[in-house]
């Protein structure tokens, strides 16, 4: 122990108070919220997990199983007539087959 | 039951962060004291010191000791690394405190004459000084203008009109005859724990 430690040196013992304070109040939200490492692997799930999920659907046949209902099921149903749109632009007696007199076809999920 | 020792809390504090505090209040003044003489610089050593304890804390889980002596030559190991830093950057680094969320703290001109004070910074520059006269005059003129003036080494180069490596041989050699004295002042003033 020298004269020097003994000495007392009020600035520093206030500097060491203030960052000790600085240090702790960081030590405590530190241990409040998650570490970082923490953090970068939950990020790191959940996009591994946005990513996966489709690819694993489309793997598994969820979208071409029989089972999944359909909203409208008709929809789904090929129709037995050819499209108008897959017909010849104009019929053989002139008249453009897009025109349809009697209105628009009805809607089969209405 | 024994008072648990510095090297305890800083062990105990990778699972309860708060025992850092009992660490911390064992090692500040020592740590201050000899960053501030290595660094010639209250405000580079305050700096320093408040790195040192935010880089030792975030790492806290590395250390593997058991001994006072292990915990302090870890937390000596960290604030050299500090000061390597320094020298190269010519600013103290304080990445670990921005990590931290802590904010850095200026010393009023007061503040820095009294930490000067504390650290005993004079006798160390009286002691240079001395040091320094003994040296030859290209060795000193490059010291002086790498280290007090801080200039670059080509600029060293071109000032005293020789090569950049040679103008980092002088400095160097300079700084190993300069060692010996400093090293045996350091192991007298510096207290370590």
């Amino acid at each position: 122990m020298t004269d020097r430690d003994d000495a007392r040196h009020p600035v520093v013992d206030r500097l060491k108070g203030q960052l000790r304070d600085d240090l702790m109040r960081a030590v405590a939200e530190s241990g409040r919220r998650p570490s970082r490492r923490i953090r970068r692997r939950v990020v790191a799930a959940a996009v591994m997990a946005v990513v996966a999920m489709p690819a694993g659907l489309a793997a598994a046949g969820v979208f071409q199983s029989p089972d999944v209902e359909f909203e409208c099921p008709q929809a789904a149903e090929p129709t037995a007539e050819p499209s108008v749109a897959l017909a010849p632009a104009e019929g053989p007696d002139g008249v453009d087959p897009a025109i349809e007199p009697d209105g628009p076809p009805a809607n089969p999920c209405d | 039951m024994p008072a648990l020792s510095p090297a305890d809390h800083l062990r105990r504090s990778a699972r309860e962060p708060e025992a850092f505090g009992a660490f911390y209040d064992a090692h500040f003044e020592g740590l201050l004291r000899f960053l501030t003489r290595r660094a010639c610089d209250a405000e580079a050593g305050m700096d320093l010191t408040a790195e040192t304890f935010a880089q030792a804390f975030l790492s806290r889980r590395r250390f593997r000791g058991r001994s006072d002596g292990e915990a302090a030559a870890w937390l000596y190991r960290i604030a050299k690394r500090q000061l390597a830093r320094h020298f190269t950057r010519g600013e103290a680094e304080l990445r670990a405190l921005a990590r931290l969320g802590v904010e850095r703290r200026r010393l009023t001109p007061d503040d820095a004459r009294e930490i000067e004070r504390f650290a005993a910074l004079d006798d160390l520059r009286g002691l240079l000084r001395e040091e320094l006269s003994e040296l030859s005059q290209p060795h000193r003129d490059a010291l002086w203008l790498r280290v007090v003036e801080e200039l670059p080494y080509c600029e060293v180069a071109r000032r005293l009109a020789i090569s950049e490596p040679a103008a980092r041989t002088r400095v160097s050699r300079a700084l190993k005859a300069l060692t010996g004295t400093l090293e045996s002042s350091a192991r007298a003033k510096e207290t370590y724990t």
